[in-house]
């Protein structure tokens, strides 16, 4: 199967500190990744990297075959989990932002999320509130017609009803076309989302495959073969 | 690049507005004045409120930088697939065009003040002097965006070793006095010793018939300032323009491929 990114061997010192060890990972094209591990296990530090926003030490990462830079960017739609728009904007400067910025942004479907998601265009993007943010930022990220979807956390700090609005956005959006790594650590939310997880811990994969075969082969949900490993 | 100076400007417009409006205020308060006080100290306040403009809008213009290499806004500008070049040439020109606005209103309101100093604009037909605005302009602004590219290569530099805002802006603080030292050894160590062609820009132009200046009271540097222009080392400038370049390819290349969110 053609892969959308392709790590191996990359690592990532901060001084004494790695933040990955040697991580490889493979992400197919079409599948949703579940990127799973505690705090500080490397998962904001291998999606940043993906991401274009941090430089690997050693090894190597590949995107659409490409070394990270401008072509990159151009196929990743990066959800970070901080409030990155401008505090200028309103809602509808983000989605002009958006336009004027992304090629493959469609400016429909955006204001089609923006609805479902009950979201004023004409609200300033400083007044909401943590969930109204998410929800925003993640509607401008899947508004993208992009190759790999990454999204940091997309249920942090978000209640449960916006959890779900959330959740159905992803998976209502997802194209076979496209691959997406989610990060998180409230796997029971989330696992039905993902076709394929990936255990991290301190900077390694230490497990990953097949979620449904996963779960037949461990007789455990994904919820449950995480808090396993990270016991 | 288009694209994202004009968002930077549509960013920026309200407190830019600001700024422009207490330029205007504080001036009118001058104009107010003017039966009050003496003219001359109000040619002195105008001209201080159009330094401090100068210097609050450089400081201004360097966190236009910053912001994004300190600021969670940076995971916007820096995922966006935009060139190095780009992004930090819209940061250049947003500054210049902001400075360029700031600074004609203020020596707008500087010119009107002085104007109104009967012995300076007398002594300035008498002797058929007209003052070279342009060529002033020009070199105020190559000087503010010449110390903006050094500040901002500066901050970058600093940005590849040190993430806290804090300690990171201090840092900086100390590369660009380094770098200006450096760089003021050479230009004046250096190069105006070994290469001495000089050039001249004129900042008082004469009107025809009297380019003539027969006051025997003026020094010699005043009165070749005023007839000849500023003196300007060839070489100098030559190497202060290969210093801007290296600067904005270096400061580019480091925030599109080396800096660390």
């Amino acid at each position: 199967m053609e892969s959308i990114l392709k790590a191996s061997n990359l690592t990532k010192s901060y001084f004494r500190k790695k933040g990955l060890n040697n991580l490889d990972l493979e992400i197919p094209l079409g599948r949703i990744v579940g990127l799973l591990g505690p705090n500080g296990s490397g998962k904001t530090t291998f999606i940043k990297i993906a991401a274009g926003i941090l430089r690997h030490t050693s090894g190597e990462i590949k995107i659409d075959g490409q070394d990270s830079g401008v072509y990159t960017k151009s196929v990743v739609a990066y959800l970070p989990d901080v409030n990155f728009l401008y505090k200028w904007m309103k809602i509808k400067h983000a989605v002009k932002f958006y336009k004027d910025m992304f090629k493959d942004f469609d400016e429909n479907k955006c204001k089609e999320l923006l609805v479902f998601m009950d979201l004023d265009e004409n609200d300033k993007v400083t007044t909401l509130s943590k969930g109204m943010m998410e929800k925003l930022n993640l509607s401008l990220t899947l508004a993208r017609k992009a190759k790999l979807y990454i999204l940091d956390e997309p249920l942090g700090g978000v209640d449960p009803t916006a959890r779900e609005k959330i959740l159905n956005a992803i998976i209502d959006n997802c194209r076979e076309d496209s691959s997406m790594i989610v990060t998180t650590h409230l796997v029971n939310d989330i696992e039905r989302l993902f076709d394929d997880v990936a255990f991290i811990s301190e900077g390694k994969i230490v497990l990953q495959g097949n979620a449904e075969e996963l779960r037949i082969e461990k007789g455990k949900s994904i919820d449950e073969l995480y808090r396993e490993v990270f016991k | 690049m288009l694209k994202l100076i004009k968002y930077e400007l549509i960013g920026k417009y309200k407190s830019f507005g600001i700024l422009i409006l207490l330029i205007i205020l504080l001036n009118l308060g001058l104009i107010s004045r003017m039966n009050h006080w003496e003219t001359e100290l109000l040619v002195m306040l105008s001209i201080f409120i159009g330094m401090a403009i100068g210097v609050t809008l450089l400081v201004w213009c360097i966190n236009l930088f910053a912001q994004d290499l300190y600021d969670d806004k940076g995971y916007l500008t820096y995922t966006l697939p935009q060139r190095g070049y780009s992004i930090l040439g819209s940061k250049l020109i947003v500054s210049a065009i902001f400075y360029i606005i700031a600074m004609c209103i203020a020596a707008a309101f500087s010119i009107y003040f002085m104007n109104n100093v009967n012995d300076f604009q007398m002594s300035l037909d008498m002797a058929g002097i007209k003052i070279k605005w342009l060529n002033i302009a020009i070199l105020f602004l190559t000087s503010f965006v010449g110390v903006l590219m050094t500040i901002y290569f500066s901050i970058s530099v600093t940005r590849l070793a040190i993430a806290k805002k804090r300690m990171g802006k201090f840092a900086a603080f100390i590369i660009f006095a380094i770098i200006n030292t450096i760089e003021g050894l050479i230009s004046y160590k250096i190069i105006d010793k070994v290469f001495n062609h000089t050039f001249y820009i004129k900042i008082f132009g004469f009107l025809q018939g009297t380019n003539t200046i027969n006051n025997s009271n003026m020094d010699s540097d005043l009165t070749s300032l005023i007839v000849n222009g500023i003196p300007l080392n060839t070489a100098n400038v030559i190497f202060q323009v290969i210093i801007f370049i290296v600067f904005f390819i270096l400061t580019s290349y480091i925030i599109e491929k080396k800096i660390d969110l």
